[in-house]
């Protein structure tokens, strides 16, 4: 791309960059288009809208950095920024960034080696868990070491090879604070009391130094050198915001391409080891393992294969075709470093020639959820230092079908969406060209045939709506969902677990399909016309609390009922447990609970001590052999209304933050009253792309999702 | 035809009263048996919760609920029979009506209980009865499962009163054969029977006027049932074919199993000359009437699916045929489409031993047809396409199945040993009667 930016003068290119000539000669898009496999007018294209676009930016880092030639590849991205004109106003370089103060992987490589030398005599280990992601080196390398104590809170890998535990609090209960970058320092303080017999590790510190004081203190005497007048003000402002904020002091230092810059080695760096490059990348929720411990997040699928309890290895459709492989059959994946057996998920997220395996799964401690499940990723690492120092997380490797296989624990129903009306896509023209009142998506929602009777139908419920409890002014609440927001992160899910006491039903019942989750991440996969892979779209899927909702009459018992502001409620304490509701639900959004997930010590117990202290007391623990589904969080509603009346007023838009809107990270849940013409949701409701899932069925819902806009021009998701 | 007198009616029929054999026991003993894992698999379910059963979301109905339609399906030939008939004054119903009826009875207390155990907090079930409570609630009359309880009750009602009324005079007549506590059982049950002429014409106008009020039943119960589905709006469910369909469905199981019942009665109670192949024939064109509109009804549904023009119509039967549970979908298609045809054929119709496997495939087809509108229906999800699942059922599910089974046939035997299993006073009405019989072959001999 910065050859046809430079060949073809698309941008002011710094005069500097006539040095690089000789390295951009190599890489014409031609040639490009022959080692990577994608279209020279695709190249080209991209080249052109990328320096055409204002603020354009090419983003280095993540996995591509942690490949043994990561170091070249992050250069060659600031080739591209360079040759744009992104560095010294969008790239800066500076030094105010406070990753650059942490230790590398290559100081760890050191330690380890000499600790196999024999040459440390104590070892603290805090806030990590080498055991497990640097097996075998680290591993063998702990019994050599004299006296190793962890201050860990957890039973993990390395705590179990300790000789003592001093097990710190957690990060909730203790002081603490943390400079991310020059001018902002971060200050934590707790915001409970220590549920266990534990100590801050601050405090351990502080004992063995024989300083007197707790780490409180101590804390805060460093804070009192910062601020030496009134101190008690600024201890207290900094306390309520959380830190001190200030910008950056240092300036972007200025930069000149150095004259190496020619040199960036761009072929792809050859390791020995086997004939499959296999990349391991950090499980989108576990993490490098240290979330395994969590049922919530054992329990959520992983945004992109929805597979949850275990691990696996990502295989090209073309690869799986030509080994004959279908998903769930059991991979061995030798490296040089070690051998472990994943079950293969077939996508065309990957490469063909790339097989690619999360992290995360396959402790052999940790407690119970983590413990002796799948296998381990970083088993197939070594501990090489790519050029920068940090790990290489790719190798070479042998893979063998074992002839095993394994029923994939996925929350997938149908990949792709088969044009029913579950999620829309716009392209980009079609999307920048809509005006205020328009709706696309309107025909599709209601057909030609259906509207008289429709809106018949609309007029006699409105006359029917003015009887007992139903009569006068009521709110109607509702959720907009912005599907160009939504990233598929799932935090919403796992936050509605929190909140409304869902059971973790572990991963022998999720195979069933018994999981609990009120709202579920819908990932379909988009293609062009031409059936060519597009990439996915995600869609949060919850109970669309319907004006006329199909669940309501079907029920025998009234324990699902119409309340007045319009929600579906569903009377716990009054289900018998028929389930029609369930089947009569288009959107299939109720949950059942087929044990009692709160028996104490029973086989399904989802809150064995201590998660017990999990439960939101404002929401029931259901029973066994009754149904469940999303609530709009009614707790949360009934407290703001309760709030609100006894404040003598009423509720204001922004009052009820659901827990899903309160955990999105990008904002794309938004609820409110669409009673309401000056709330949010009334607001984005009316939004040209908006658009209601299975509208046609005359539910009425009462979520609203915005499309999501994508660059293709004629999206299909059929 | 001569030996078959009234006094041979009588006492042949009288005595598949006779002293219980070993075979019998060990049916008993089965039955019983079969039940008893019924039982125990109950007992796990009410303990431990629903999910030992094979449910898997969205199939939150399963072979529970395939069973209730089976069983309540199974219950309609009974009163078809014995009623409808009895009002078209088909007078070869008389041999096989009280076999009928009784298996509607047994079905229909085998049907009933699958709704007490599907649900999942069966010990409240009572909350779908409208009884007055301080807590003023009542059911939801909308819901088609409080239709359901109403249309089941009822019939289990009129068809348990049928069944007892008809019994009377014949009840009447072991009574005067029996000894030791028999005769005290039969002495009370009989209710002072007589068989004066009185007695006869009360009883002949009572029996008409309960037919008369029965017969609406039969066309009401499966229409019910139906609506459980067809008022919900899942594709392959939400059709106005559902009542037409299901009662046409409910008579070929109905007979299908009256058929695998009286055979083996027939042939063990040694009844060949009261229940002749004659009536079996009857019983095979019934079978392929309602078979022939079971079949028209696969036809009509999947081009409605077509003809609508509705992609989740569409996709559902497409599901069905080609999907996952393509196996199930095609037995049922080739069970209840296709073997009907084969009793066109007089032979096959004549023939006892073809019978009798063909009433079994019958039944298969019509449990699988079931099965395939509730299963693979809610399966196939076609609205929400991220929410389908592949069910597979369990040992629980196959264990309150065979429990059913046990059940019903437990109440059956007891019931042709302690009760005549043929009409005997109905089957001399279609006797020539004896005098006449004399006076002919007195004038023969003369």
């Amino acid at each position: 791309m910065a050859q046809v930016i430079v060949s073809q003068r698309l941008a002011r290119v710094p005069a500097e960059a006539s040095r690089l000539s000789g390295l951009l000669a190599r890489h014409t898009p031609r040639a490009v288009a022959e080692v990577i496999g994608i279209e020279q007018q695709v190249i080209v294209r991209l080249a052109t809208e990328f320096a055409n676009s204002k603020g354009g930016l090419a983003v280095a880092g993540g996995m591509a950095a942690q490949y043994p030639n990561g170091a070249d590849i992050v250069a060659a991205v600031n080739v591209l920024n360079y040759v744009a004109g992104a560095v010294g106003s969008l790239v800066k370089f500076g030094a105010d960034l406070a990753i650059g103060a942490t230790n590398t992987f290559a100081d760890l490589a050191s330690l380890t080696s000499d600790m196999a030398a024999g040459k440390v005599a104590l070892l603290f280990v805090h806030g990590a868990n080498p055991a497990y992601s640097l097996p075998g080196a680290f591993q063998q390398a702990l019994g050599k070491v004299g006296y190793k104590v962890s201050f860990s809170s957890y039973m993990d890998e390395t705590a179990a090879a300790c000789d003592l535990i001093l097990p710190d609090h957690h990060p909730l209960e203790q002081w603490g604070d943390s400079r991310p970058r020059a001018g902002v320092i971060a200050l934590q303080q707790p915001v409970v009391q220590p549920v266990f017999d534990t100590r801050p590790t601050g405090d351990v510190v502080l004992k063995l130094t024989g300083r007197p004081g707790t780490f409180q203190d101590y804390l805060q005497s460093k804070w009192r050198t910062r601020q030496k007048t009134n101190f008690d003000q600024y201890w207290m402002d900094a306390l309520s915001r959380g830190g001190v904020y200030a910008e950056s002091s240092s300036r972007a230092r200025p930069v000149h391409l150095a004259a190496t810059a020619a040199g960036i080695n761009t072929a792809a760096a050859v390791q020995a080891g086997g004939d499959q490059e296999v990349v391991v990348f950090p499980h989108p929720i576990l993490h490098d393992g240290r979330g395994a411990n969590k049922p919530w997040l054992q329990e959520l699928p992983d945004p992109v294969s929805k597979i949850a309890w275990h691990s696996w290895v990502e295989v090209h459709p073309d690869t799986a075709a030509k080994w004959g492989l279908s998903t769930g059959d059991f991979l061995l994946l030798k490296s040089p470093f070690g051998a472990q057996k994943f079950p293969a998920w077939i996508t065309r997220s990957v490469r063909p020639d790339v097989l690619a395996v999360p992290t995360g799964q396959g402790h052999s401690a940790y407690g119970r959820y983590a413990q002796d499940r799948s296998a381990n990723a970083f088993e197939l690492l070594g501990t090489q230092v790519n050029s920068y120092g940090g790990r290489t997380f790719a190798v070479r490797a042998s893979a063998t079908k074992t002839g095993e296989h394994r029923k994939i624990v996925t929350t997938e129903g149908s990949p792709r969406e088969r044009g029913q009306g579950a999620v829309e896509v716009l392209g980009l023209t079609r999307a920048q060209a809509l005006h205020a009142g328009d709706h696309p998506f309107h025909h599709e929602e209601t057909p030609e045939y259906a509207k008289d009777a429709v809106e018949g139908w609309g007029e006699r419920q409105h006359e029917r709506a003015a009887i007992g409890n139903y009569a006068g002014d009521h709110p109607r609440w509702g959720l907009a969902i912005d599907l160009s927001k939504c990233t598929g992160c799932a935090a919403c899910v796992t936050a509605c677990y929190a909140e409304n006491n869902l059971a973790t039903v572990g991963e022998q019942l999720m195979q069933r399909g018994r999981e609990m989750s009120w709202m579920r991440l819908e990932r379909y996969w988009l293609t062009d016309q031409k059936g060519v892979p597009q990439g996915a779209v995600n869609s949060p899927m919850l109970c669309q609390q319907c004006g006329n909702a199909p669940c309501e009459p079907v029920c025998p018992v009234y324990a699902a009922y119409h309340t007045p502001d319009g929600l579906n409620g569903q009377v716990y304490n009054r289900c018998v447990g028929t389930r029609y509701c369930s089947n009569n639900c288009p959107y299939k959004v109720r949950y059942f609970n087929w044990y009692n997930y709160a028996e104490r010590g029973g086989e399904w117990e989802a809150w064995p001590e201590p998660l017990s202290m999990l439960l939101n007391p404002d929401v029931t623990v259901r029973e066994k052999g009754v149904m469940e589904k999303c609530t709009f969080c009614v707790q949360r509603i009934r407290g703001a209304q309760n709030q609100a009346r006894l404040q003598d007023r009423n509720v204001r838009d922004g009052d009820i933050v659901t827990a899903c809107q309160q955990t999105c990270p990008s904002e794309a849940i938004i609820f409110g009253d669409l009673n309401d013409r000056h709330s949010r949701v009334y607001e984005l409701a009316g939004n040209p792309r908006g658009y209601h899932v299975l509208a046609g069925l005359n539910t009425r819902p009462a979520i609203t999702y915005l499309a999501r806009v994508v660059a293709q021009e004629t999206p299909s998701h059929g | 035809m001569a030996r078959v007198t009234y006094d041979y009616v009588t006492r042949t029929i009288a005595r598949t009263l006779g002293a219980p054999t070993r075979g019998y026991f060990l049916l008993l003993g089965s039955a019983v048996g079969l039940l008893g894992v019924g039982i125990i698999t109950l007992l796990f379910l009410l303990r431990y919760g629903l999910g030992l059963a094979g449910y898997s979301h969205p199939v939150y109905w399963a072979v529970f609920i395939t069973c209730f339609v089976f069983w309540v399906g199974i219950a309609h030939s009974g009163t078809l029979i014995s009623a409808i008939l009895f009002l078209f004054r088909s007078g070869w119903r008389t041999a096989v009506y009280r076999t009928a009826e009784a298996m509607t009875v047994f079905a229909v207390m085998t049907a009933g209980l699958f709704p007490l155990i599907h649900i999942g907090r069966q010990w409240y079930f009572y909350w779908l009865i409208p009884y007055p409570n301080e807590r003023g609630l009542w059911p939801n009359f909308k819901s088609p499962l409080i239709w359901d309880e109403f249309a089941i009750g009822t019939y289990f009602t009129v068809s348990t009163v049928f069944l007892i009324m008809g019994l009377i005079p014949d009840i009447a007549a072991v009574r005067d054969l029996a000894t030791g506590w028999r005769k005290k059982l039969y002495g009370i049950t009989a209710l002072g029977w007589t068989g004066a002429n009185e007695q006869w014409r009360h009883y002949t106008r009572g029996y008409l006027y309960l037919a008369a009020l029965a017969t609406p039943l039969v066309l009401s119960v499966h229409s019910v049932v139906s609506w459980d589905f067809a008022m919900a709006i899942v594709p392959g469910w939400h059709a106005t074919l559902f009542a037409p369909y299901f009662v046409a469905g409910a008579i070929y199981s109905g007979v299908g199993l009256v058929i695998t019942l009286l055979v083996p009665i027939r042939r063990l109670f040694h009844l060949e000359e009261i229940i002749t192949v004659d009536h079996f024939e009857n019983l095979a064109k019934l079978c392929l009437l309602t078979g022939s509109i079971v079949s028209f009804s696969y036809v009509t549904e999947n081009f409605v699916a077509w003809f609508s023009g509705n992609a989740s119509e569409r996709a559902a039967f497409w599901y069905r045929a080609f999907g996952p549970y393509w196996w199930a979908s095609w037995t049922m298609y080739i069970c209840n489409g296709l073997l009907p045809w084969l009793l066109w054929s007089k032979k096959v119709r004549t023939n006892i031993t073809a019978l009798f496997v063909i009433s079994i495939f019958v039944n298969i087809g019509m449990w699988f047809e079931r099965y395939v509108i509730i299963v693979v229906s809610l399966a196939g999800e076609p609205y929400e396409p991220w929410a389908n699942a592949v069910y597979n059922p369990t040992w629980a599910d196959w264990g309150i199945m065979a429990g059913s089974f046990g059940w019903f046939f437990m109440w059956f035997l007891l019931f042709v040993k302690n009760f005549p299993a043929v009409s005997i006073s109905e089957v001399k009405e279609v006797l020539p009667p004896p005098k006449r019989v004399a006076a002919r072959a007195g004038a023969r001999h003369a």
